[in-house]
């Protein structure tokens, strides 16, 4: 493992005087790669922690141009980037917050044709996806190829994260069997969101990547936990994989 | 037997009309079963999982009780 520099100790400071991370954690996470699914509200807290924490290389996915509509809580985003690809806006906060990590831009959405190349090459997937199809096809090939998933998810003041270990289930679709109607759930382009509310869930999604590539502390596994910022409540729901599961109950099957 | 209902997100459209802040008391039939709820407020059958019955996670076969709390979690999709 390469050692850090000076430059490097001075950035990581406060990281390093931490005992459960030390040099040593420092170098696993400019050794980690990380893929950011998704750079609206949740993703630009979590591409910009895991960056300012020196996550050596992340992967950053989305395939929409900055809107102006966005700013109101997507964070990597500028009024100077409206028009550009979000993942090249990023691209830039990014590099700007802390050049020593490595950006690898896919301007591509997650398909079930592009997923497993998408995918292969990290350590770990952060869904901060905004539809219900994405996060299926990444629910999917993250369990077939045994990558931590580290979920989130909002609606209107209410989110959810939890962290899916395929090792350990349960999944997405033991949660949720089927994609919901689209008349009961709607996408999100047709809802209100409070600005602030991706912030909550996706600085809890970075914190959980971040232990994740560490090992240390507890996970957000067969837990999640949600948040209701209108009356500042937070629950936790224990999960468990579900025997109807087309993908764990297989797995559970073999082991 | 009564309980009270409440459903997260915007599944509150399927509480019955005049329901306020995303629950209702509803009258069911001793013996009745999580299932039966769902079913009762035409929640679709594959959409969710997450049901707490008073704070503790529970299946759809789990037999309710007189003054239970059930609050049922559809998934969401905002990013």
């Amino acid at each position: 493992m390469t050692k850090l520099t000076q430059i490097q100790r001075n950035r990581y400071k406060r990281h390093i005087m931490l005992s459960e991370i030390g040099e040593s954690g420092q170098e696993k996470l400019l050794q980690a790669k990380v893929l950011v699914v998704g750079l609206g509200g949740l993703g630009s807290p979590v591409a910009y922690y895991l960056a300012a924490s020196g996550v050596g290389t992340l992967g950053i996915a989305d395939s929409d141009r900055v809107d102006i509509t966005n700013l109101q809580r997507q964070i990597l985003h500028s009024s100077d980037t409206i028009g550009i690809l979000k993942t090249e806006s990023a691209r830039r906060t990014l590099k700007n917050l802390n050049p020593d990590v490595k950006i690898i831009k896919h301007n591509e959405r997650l398909t079930t044709e592009n997923a497993r190349q998408l995918v292969s090459d990290y350590d770990i997937i952060v869904d901060a996806c905004d539809n219900f199809e994405t996060r299926y096809v990444m629910n999917d090939i993250c369990y077939e190829l045994d990558k931590p998933l580290v979920h989130g998810s909002i609606f209107q003041f209410e989110g959810r994260t939890t962290v899916f270990i395929p090792e350990q289930g349960p999944c997405y679709r033991c949660l949720y069997p089927e994609r919901p109607p689209e008349d009961l759930i709607p996408g999100d382009n047709e809802i209100g969101l409070l600005g602030v509310l991706p912030g909550v869930i996706g600085t809890i999604q970075a914190t959980e990547t971040i232990k994740l590539i560490l090992g240390i502390g507890t996970f957000l596994a067969k837990r999640m936990l949600i948040y209701d910022a209108l009356n500042m409540d937070f629950q936790e729901i224990e999960l468990k994989v579900s025997p109807e599961c087309p993908l764990c109950k297989e797995k559970k099957d073999i082991s | 037997m009564k309980i009270k209902v409440k459903m997260f997100a915007n599944l509150a459209k399927l509480l019955p009309p005049g329901s306020q802040n995303k629950q209702a008391d509803l009258t069911i039939k001793s013996g009745a079963k999580v299932q039966d709820v769902l079913d009762k407020l035409k929640v679709p059958p594959k959409l969710t999982n997450v049901f707490m019955v008073n704070g503790s996670l529970v299946d759809k076969e789990t037999e309710l009780k007189d003054g239970d709390i059930l609050s049922v979690f559809p998934p969401v999709s905002g990013g």
